[in-house]
């Protein structure tokens, strides 16, 4: 089995940003370890495992990583070549692998890892957390200039929502999520102890939650592409236009969450 | 010298591997003292010490308490500790320079050397899972590109 060979032929020297791409394995490593860990560790934070956290996370990451080294194999190779470009790589890496350890660690413990301030160390971690997380959303940022120049060929739909996607995705991030962090906690109104959830994100269906906005925000930044280049193939002439309304209605959309969440209302 | 002493001064010597592994430049003889020399100078103290305190010490390896009776001795449980940092320093340079040839830039191999460093097979699990999915990713890319742009 050559994966277990000693003798280890060097590596073919592949662009910086292809670095996300292994970022995003590891993330998807650490999801399957969290996945392991939920089966064999009974132990629960707020009625859910400990490892549901560091699951969702590392899930969100590998995607946001691997959308990271997409766009950044579309840009054109003098932007990829930036040094900017080049430093914002292990930047971003190092704040994702660092949110990761805090997290999983805080699970090993049984203690939350966002809103918990319980003492100096903890109180620092959380900020670093913050710094950490508006690093990686702001790191979506980066390639926008270069898509807005035309270089590569990409389809015209693609492009739209590649733009608006990332720096929509990346506006509406700091907004939902800066309100989450200063309100510290996720809820708005108390959930009735029992009261459902969506299964799997485990988002409150009995009181305000404010994660479903920073959900669509987040996820923004691939809805819009991937809607764009859908339209690319099934109606060429239109796709640009059709992006931006698509753009539109999932702000509006995540906009709609947001505020009633923030009136105190359940999601549905 | 005290067995507090010579515990502390193991413990050093593996810091400076690991700090090789984490810090250091990729060289061959970095990689060789990290990896080998240190984990050389350590199993030759465990091994002198089990020479010499092994026979004295109850305990034996078949239960639970057999070994922590054996860990009752100091010079035993500092042979034991030394155990660990070697085997763990060895493992932790191991997997650095398979994560070097599978091209994974070393902010990736942070997280993977701490895990070593803290809990060595987990970070031998974490290091062998992050390889085998980035070259698996890698075999994938190459016999279907990912459509560049989708169009």
């Amino acid at each position: 089995m050559s994966a277990l060979t000693l003798t280890l032929a060097p590596a073919v020297p592949e662009p910086a940003d292809r670095q996300y791409y292994a970022g995003a394995v590891l993330m998807l490593v650490l999801a399957a370890l969290a996945l392991a860990a939920m089966a064999a560790d009974p132990r629960l934070i707020d009625g859910v495992s400990v490892w549901s956290k560091p699951l969702k996370f590392a899930l969100a990451l590998a995607v946001h990583l691997a959308t990271l080294g997409w766009v950044a194999g579309l840009l054109p190779e003098a932007t990829r070549r930036a040094l900017v470009f080049r430093l914002a790589v292990p930047v971003v890496l190092f704040c994702a692998a660092g949110e990761m350890a805090y997290i999983i660690l805080q699970a090993a413990r049984q203690e939350p890892s966002h809103f918990f301030v319980s003492d100096p160390f903890h109180a620092a971690m959380y900020q670093a957390m913050g710094v950490g997380a508006v690093t990686i959303t702001l790191a979506a940022l980066l390639p926008v200039p270069a898509l807005l120049r035309p270089g590569k060929v990409l389809g015209p739909g693609l492009r739209r929502g590649l733009v608006l996607g990332l720096a929509g995705g990346a506006v509406l991030t700091l907004l939902v999520a800066g309100w989450l962090g200063a309100q510290g906690g996720h809820f708005v109104g108390t959930p009735a102890p029992g009261s459902a959830t969506v299964p799997l994100f485990g988002w409150s269906l009995g009181a305000g939650d404010l994660r479903p906005a920073h959900f669509l925000a987040l996820h923004a930044m691939q809805g819009l592409p991937l809607i764009g280049a859908v339209l690319d193939r099934l109606a060429p002439r239109r796709a640009r236009a059709g992006v931006t309304l698509a753009g539109v209605a999932w702000a509006a959309l995540t906009l709609a969450v947001f505020a009633r969440a923030l009136a105190g209302l359940p999601l549905l | 010298m005290t067995w507090d002493a010579l515990f502390g001064l193991s413990n050093s010597l593996a810091l400076a591997g690991w700090a090789i592994l984490f810090l250091a430049p990729r060289r061959d003889w970095l990689l060789a003292l990290a990896g080998v020399g240190l984990p050389l100078l350590l199993a030759a103290a465990y091994t002198l010490l089990v020479l010499g305190h092994f026979a004295a010490a109850r305990g034996d390896f078949n239960s639970i308490a057999g070994v922590r009776a054996l860990f009752a001795s100091d010079p035993v449980l500092v042979a034991g500790w030394q155990h660990y940092l070697a085997y763990d320093l060895f493992l932790g340079a191991w997997v650095a320079r398979r994560l070097d040839a599978a091209g994974i830039a070393r902010v990736l191999q942070w997280p993977v050397l701490a895990t070593c460093f803290m809990f060595g097979p987990a970070g031998f699990l974490l290091g062998l899972a992050l390889e085998g999915g980035w070259r698996g990713a890698r075999a994938l890319r190459a016999r279907a590109p990912l459509a560049e742009g989708l169009a």
